[in-house]
């Protein structure tokens, strides 16, 4: 799951990262509305976190550009003003849900979570496929009631195909979702991972659509 | 003396004691021209009697009385006949005489005399004719005179009498009436609360004698206003600038607990002490800005050295400066003097070198310098920062504002607002340049001590 994550102030944005890197998603950190506003163009997000008091352009205008391009990526916005007002300017704007500051990092987590889960047209919390199900809470899967281990990679990968079942994913965005564009990424990792989930969970699984990407079936 | 403190009894007393005065006036006046105009009416009335009685008495034999006394009563015919009385005397002896006159000659003097007879004030008229011997005496008791005075007088003062509730009520009336713009303004003030201070508008017209009133009224209005407009944005900003880095405290501190990494723990907490930092900053900066900015001037001043205070500072202030290798210099006249208090100043001179020092990059250079320009003395702290950019430049004195390009920098945005409020207590002022390398020249020019 990619997070962008808009925030000014540089310990708490560094703190929010480091909560979200805790639960295995994968987060981009910018600190201004005009940097903000390009990455959401040019790169594709599951979720927004985003502030309202930003410099060079405000949260709330970064919200209309979104929204005007019918882009219905889920935002939660943070706001440090308990000025009700506020809130609803955001919410009335197309944002998702709002937390305010200072919070709880384990409520902007389950908050984060739900919204995924919306996003994805789901309304209970596990993922279930056959005999397998996952559980993005707690980060665990099961086959036939049995656990399986993954490494945080493996389940990330596995989550975005099972959320996104009967659609090809290209290697290069599911290394952007995964990565994101911070850290330098080996040519095959994606490969390599994928080759480790078929050795755990069978090779039917996740089928290769050669020269384009992968993808799990709808059953 | 007894203080009134309505207007309208105030107006309502005066004029009662205007009406008081002209009553009393017209009173005596009236009271004197009836007595005098009744004194010659009955006068003549006396004296035309007695030419009747003469012309009576030459006609009729008198050696015998001809009337009888007792039937005297029977043919009055007004109430104030009564009392008139008359003597007609013939060869110094009375031959007739009226049943209230006496028995004794009444005067002995020609014309008209005032004779008391009997504990009576007497009016008497004595007519001598002289070819018969014979003398008229027509006479009347003050008292009746003076009772038809008190009633003429009596008479002609009941309107007016009566008129002084009935002005007065009307005056009553006149001045409520007159003082209903106060009522309605003081609806309109009571009206008013912080939340709701805009400007009275009424629909009626203003008398002339509260338009002043109104106009200073909703002049303070709007200075209120924007008064508590400023109290609630400040409000407002320093909340959020305190919410800002409690969260973040608490986000890093949670992402401690969360983690068995050690290193993962460590930046955490590093991260928590770094946000405590600031929160701390933070709370000093509003506490200053709090003490100074309701004085409206400084209960204690003395003389200064600005050079040795900016020394002390300096010294103070050399750890942070070191950390980033930035060379501090001070360059300036040693004597010069300023009046100032003591604690204002050091905050200010720290103020601009923590931001000189903040803003600059490691390796820079901060210089300090102090000189004396005719009666002013100049304190200016360059740095070697980037600058501020032009369209800043104007609200880095507001409240909590932070240039566009210095996000990344630890600060509060109060401490160029500090300084200045500061120097404005000092009547100091505060110019903003830059050197030929870019960086920020702040130089703030006090008034120099004789």
């Amino acid at each position: 799951m990619r997070i962008l994550l808009v925030e000014d102030d540089p310990i708490l944005g560094d703190g929010i990262k480091s909560g979200l890197l805790q639960d295995h998603y994968n987060v981009d950190w910018l600190t201004d509305g005009g940097q903000a506003s390009q990455a959401l163009q040019t790169d594709s997000y599951d979720l927004l976190l985003l502030d309202l008091n930003l410099p060079v352009k405000s949260g709330i205008d970064i919200l209309k550009q979104i929204r005007k391009t019918g882009n219905a990526l889920p935002v939660l916005i943070l706001t440090a003003r308990d000025a009700t007002e506020d809130r609803i300017k955001g919410l009335d704007m197309g944002a998702d849900d709002y937390l305010t500051k200072p919070f709880d990092l384990d409520e902007l987590l389950a908050r984060i979570r739900a919204l995924l889960r919306r996003s994805k047209g789901r309304t209970t919390p596990t993922l279930t496929h056959g005999e397998l199900e996952l559980n993005p809470v707690e980060h665990t899967l099961s086959m036939s009631n049995k656990p399986v281990d993954l490494s945080p990679v493996e389940f990330q990968l596995l989550q975005l195909l099972l959320e996104n079942r009967g659609r090809v994913f290209p290697k290069k965005q599911m290394e952007d979702n995964i990565y994101g564009w911070n850290k330098e990424v080996d040519s095959n990792a994606i490969e390599v991972h994928i080759h480790h989930l078929r050795k755990k969970l069978g090779n039917d699984l996740i089928r290769t659509i050669r020269g384009v990407g992968y993808v799990i079936d709808k059953q | 003396m007894i203080k009134i403190k309505s207007i309208r009894n105030k107006i309502l007393v005066w004029v009662f004691l205007l009406f008081l005065a002209i009553w009393g006036g017209i009173s005596y006046a009236t009271f004197y021209q009836s007595s005098h105009e009744v004194e010659e009416l009955f006068d003549s009335e006396l004296a035309q009697a007695a030419g009747v009685l003469s012309q009576f008495a030459s006609v009729v034999d008198l050696s015998h009385p001809m009337i009888d006394p007792k039937l005297q009563k029977d043919i009055y015919g007004h109430r104030y006949e009564k009392k008139i009385a008359f003597q007609i005397l013939g060869n110094n002896t009375l031959n007739l005489h009226s049943a209230n006159a006496p028995t004794t000659i009444m005067s002995n003097t020609a014309g008209f005399s005032d004779q008391i007879i009997n504990n009576n004030l007497w009016r008497v008229f004595r007519l001598n004719v002289k070819e018969q011997n014979q003398v008229i005496i027509t006479a009347e008791r003050y008292d009746v005179r003076n009772e038809l005075i008190h009633e003429i007088t009596k008479n002609s003062l009941y309107p007016l009498t009566l008129m002084i509730p009935i002005l007065l009520f009307i005056i009553w009336v006149g001045i409520d009436r007159g003082l209903s713009p106060i009522r309605k303004l003081a609806k309109q003030i009571r009206q008013r609360s912080p939340e709701k201070l805009e400007p009275i508008s009424v629909n009626f017209e203003i008398p002339n004698e509260i338009t002043p009133l109104f106009s200073a009224l909703n002049s303070l209005f709007g200075k209120l206003k924007a008064a508590f407009e400023r109290e609630r944005r400040f409000t407002s900003d320093a909340s959020h600038e305190l919410q800002t880095p409690l969260a973040s405290i608490k986000t890093q501190a949670q992402v401690a607990i969360r983690s068995d990494n050690k290193d993962t723990q460590r930046h955490a907490l590093e991260k928590v002490v770094e946000g405590i930092d600031r929160a701390t900053h933070m709370v000093q900066q509003l506490l200053s800005l709090a003490r100074l900015e309701p004085l409206t001037s400084l209960d204690e001043t003395s003389d200064l050295n600005l050079y040795s205070l900016t020394q002390t500072v300096i010294s103070e202030l050399d750890a942070e400066s070191h950390k980033k290798n930035i060379e501090l210099s001070l360059d300036g006249e040693e004597s010069i003097q300023i009046k100032g208090n003591q604690p204002a100043i050091e905050i200010l001179i720290s103020n601009l070198l923590s931001n000189a020092i903040r803003y600059s990059p490691e390796q820079g250079h901060v210089d300090v310098a102090i000189k004396k320009v005719s009666d002013r003395v100049q304190l200016s702290v360059s740095d070697s920062g980037p600058g501020i950019p032009e369209q800043d430049i104007k609200r880095v004195f507001e409240r909590f504002y932070r240039g566009q390009n210095c996000q990344h920098i630890l600060g509060s945005g109060l401490g160029l607002s500090i300084t200045q409020r500061i120097a404005e207590l000092h009547n100091a002022t505060i110019n903003l340049s830059h050197n030929p390398d870019n960086g920020l020249v702040v130089t703030v020019e006090f008034v120099a001590k004789n």
